[in-house]
């Protein structure tokens, strides 16, 4: 996994790039990154599903979603997870899917793990 | 430049988050902000709020971003109306897209959150900047139609010519014509202004400067617009031209508005004459130039005698219509050496600047006089009103253009004195000078009647053959108390003022009766040469006249040489030479008088049925001088070479005889041989000169 997926040495967060949205948006954040972790779950069991029905185009469509939203809030490992995913979607030959879902998954409950404990 | 909270923003996406957060970001900046789910919805928003600006993702459910700005796009121009992609796709297939449908730019997710805002303001100021250029565009066009401007450029590495649509519009070219060349543009000129056009282009073009010129254009629809052209060059880093950029402008309305208010300014509305300040200007004008040329300039002041009283009797309206018929009465004595003015409100004047002698001055206020003998109608009335003439010459009279006019404005005021109708002038030295002419016109007329004028006779010898072949007859006034009074002293004013008619007809009937009476009584059969004027061709019919002298006198047309001057025949051709015609036809000869001095050409003589030339005094006085007679002896062989006979005049010394005969001139009229004799001397003259001539044959 760790060469077909090469983005494990990739942080979770990009903090360079979070400071200054986190600036621009001020008080407004809060209710924003909430927006996203509470919206998110439902997109990611959308997109299990779309996963086991083999269904590519919405696949594509989910990964594509969520990897803007993710990538907007500096989650630079999920955001190309996903990216990723999206790239395989469009041409509709997704290698080991199941696996990369897990991946995408995972990354996403660390993202929760870590912004509950901010 | 608006404000961010003028600034409305559409944010397209369909992903909330997304969405909300670049809203978010935006709406804390001060912008304005409205968000659509889908391209559909952004079309619609677009026509509610007209966005200033619209961020939108490519990747939509309904309508994509590519299509929804497809479909914008139809609604704003790529300058008027930004749009930036959101994208996700960064591949250089989806920029392309992005750009093919008509986005502005785009921004790549995950966005970079420090760039964004800039990107956006980017965008923004560029946006403004086009409307600020838009905005001045419409008001230059504004601007340009209003002061009814176009503009060219031509490219001086291309020789192409680009026109603006104004300047098309004001040729009233076609729509979707245009212009190609310079040339073309410039044969849209007057044709009498082309080159001078074309001469500015091509000076501006070696010198590198640009040009102003004011011309007429003739347009499309045959109108003609009065332009004036501006043009610059255009210099590249190194200072070499590489464009003139040109602006043309109609001034027609402006010239004509300018010619209205000329017109009101130096024109009296009542009569259209030139008003006093036009006629000061002129007589100012006249007067500097006279000091170059030498002439002198005359003014009459004319007021109508009792002008005033008239108005106060039958009311201002009568007034004004007597002074417009005296105006139209007045136009008549207009030719090119005069300016006639209504000065003020019941006075006129004129400037002349013709002025040979007194009789000139005397004859035009005579013929102001003149104009009043016909009566003025007013209504049902016709109402007799004198005109008072002053008259002041400078520089004689005066010294300055105005003491000119005042002086002749003072003599008027005196003419009007005791009844007026005359003329005065302003200087006693004037008066007596004019009252001496008058003085001799009169006495001139007596003359005539009394029979005073009477011809003199001046043979006419040829020395060859030693036959006197005729005379000139000469006119001499035996005047009761001054004795003889040569020509020289009465010929113009006679001239002038028609008299000459009566005079010639007398000397006429006088020369032929002795001619024929000499020619019956055995002292010979001469031909008798009488001199005939301008004003008898011109005023009378002298042929008719001369005909019937010739029957009341019995004296036979071939003993009669007609005598024209040079200078007759320069002037009123066609007329004079049908006259001569017809005294040729009749059997009389023609000479012309004075020949050499009239600047007339060989080839326009031709024209006329001369037999004689006359070689004028002046160039036989000279001929054994340092000249040596080049001018008598070319017209000698001139006329040899035409076939004339040729007679000199003026012959008083026997080296001029014998230098005229040497180059084959015999005919000879002078001193030499006789002064002009009074009838009863030539008798004598005549017998003496055969019995000398009998007696050198016979000792010869």
């Amino acid at each position: 996994m760790a060469e077909q997926y090469p983005f494990s040495n990739l942080p979770s967060v990009d903090e360079e790039a979070v400071k200054p949205l986190k600036d621009m948006l001020g008080d407004s954040y809060p209710a924003l990154i909430n927006d996203y972790l509470s919206s998110s779950p439902t997109k990611i069991q959308e997109l299990k599903k779309a996963i086991n029905d083999n269904d590519t185009n919405e696949v594509l469509h989910i990964a594509h979603t969520l990897k803007s939203s993710s990538g907007n809030f500096g989650f630079i490992r999920l955001f190309k997870r996903l990216e990723y995913l999206e790239l395989q979607a469009r041409k509709n030959h997704i290698d080991n899917p199941i696996a990369q879902y897990d991946l995408i998954d995972q990354e996403f409950n660390h993202i929760l793990n870590q912004t509950d404990n901010d | 430049m608006l404000t961010n909270e003028q600034t409305n923003i559409l944010v397209v996406d369909d992903d909330q988050v997304t969405r909300h957060m670049v809203s978010q970001i935006l709406r804390n900046s001060g912008y304005n902000i409205h968000e659509a789910v889908n391209g559909a919805d952004a079309i619609k928003l677009y026509d509610e709020v007209s966005p200033h600006i619209i961020l939108m993702d490519v990747m939509m459910p309904v309508m994509d971003g590519y299509e929804a700005c497809k479909k914008i796009r139809e609604k704003a121009n790529f300058l008027e109306l930004p749009i930036i992609m959101l994208t996700g796709l960064d591949d250089v297939e989806s920029v392309r897209s992005a750009l093919d449908s008509g986005a502005t730019d785009f921004i790549s997710k995950p966005i970079n959150w420090v760039l964004f805002e800039q990107r956006v303001q980017y965008a923004l100021n560029a946006r403004s900047m086009h409307d600020e250029i838009n905005n001045q565009q419409i008001m230059l066009t504004q601007a340009q139609k209003i002061a009814k401007l176009g503009s060219w450029e031509l490219s001086l590495e291309t020789d192409a010519l680009s026109c603006s649509q104004e300047l098309l519009d004001l040729l009233v070219l076609e729509p979707g014509s245009t212009l190609r060349s310079l040339d073309a543009l410039v044969d849209f000129s007057h044709p009498a202004d082309r080159e001078t056009v074309r001469t500015h282009i091509v000076d501006a073009m070696i010198n590198g400067i640009g040009y102003k010129v004011e011309h007429r254009l003739i347009c499309k629809d045959q109108t003609e617009l009065y332009v004036v052209q501006h043009a610059e060059l255009i210099n590249d880093r190194d200072g070499n031209p590489t464009k003139i950029i040109g602006t043309i402008q109609d001034i027609t309305e402006l010239k004509s508005t300018k010619a209205i208010i000329h017109h009101q300014n130096y024109y009296d509305v009542l009569t259209d004459l030139p008003n006093r300040r036009l006629f000061t200007e002129q007589v100012t004008k006249n007067v500097v130039h006279s000091a170059s040329d030498n002439h002198s300039v005359i003014v009459y002041m004319l007021t109508l005698d009792n002008i005033r009283n008239l108005s106060e009797s039958l009311g201002y309206k009568a007034t004004e219509t007597i002074l417009v018929s005296f105006s139209t009465r007045l136009k008549e004595l207009e030719s090119e050496s005069i300016i006639i003015s209504r000065f003020n409100d019941n006075t006129f004047a004129i400037m002349s600047n013709h002025f040979d002698d007194f009789s000139h001055v005397t004859g035009l206020a005579e013929s102001v006089l003149e104009l009043t003998n016909e009566p003025f109608h007013i209504g049902t009335h016709d109402i007799f009103i004198s005109v008072s003439i002053g008259i002041s010459i400078y520089p004689i009279d005066n010294n300055s253009a105005e003491t000119t006019i005042l002086g002749a404005e003072n003599a008027m005021l005196n003419a009007s004195k005791d009844g007026g109708g005359r003329y005065l002038f302003y200087s006693e030295q004037s008066n007596k000078q004019a009252q001496e002419r008058l003085e001799i016109e009169n006495d001139m007329r007596r003359g005539i009647e009394a029979g005073e004028f009477i011809p003199h006779y001046q043979p006419q010898i040829d020395a060859k053959s030693g036959e006197i072949t005729g005379y000139e007859a000469l006119a001499r006034w035996e005047h009761p108390t001054k004795g003889l009074i040569p020509p020289f002293k009465f010929i113009n004013i006679a001239e002038q003022t028609g008299l000459i008619i009566p005079l010639s007809r007398s000397l006429f009937e006088q020369a032929f009766k002795q001619t024929k009476q000499w020619a019956d009584e055995g002292v010979g059969k001469f031909k008798v040469g009488i001199n005939l004027s301008i004003k008898q061709f011109s005023d009378h019919d002298v042929f008719s006249e001369i005909k019937m002298l010739l029957q009341e006198t019995g004296l036979a047309p071939e003993q009669v040489d007609i005598e024209i001057t040079e200078s007759m025949a320069v002037k009123n051709t066609g007329e004079i030479i049908a006259t001569l015609h017809q005294f040729k036809k009749m059997g009389m000869s023609i000479s012309i008088d004075d020949f050499g001095t009239g600047y007339s050409s060989l080839s326009h003589i031709q024209n006329f049925p001369i037999d004689k030339i006359k070689i004028d005094r002046s160039f036989i006085i000279d001929i054994d001088g340092p000249g040596e007679g080049v001018i008598a002896k070319t017209i000698i062989a001139m006329s040899s070479s035409l076939g004339m006979d040729v007679i000199a005049e003026g012959v008083e010394t026997a080296e001029q005889l014998e230098l005229l005969m040497s180059h084959g001139c015999n005919n000879i009229q002078g001193y030499y041989f006789s002064k002009p004799l009074p009838a009863n001397e030539l008798t004598d003259y005549v017998s003496s000169f055969y019995n000398d001539t009998n007696l050198q044959t016979k000792n010869s």
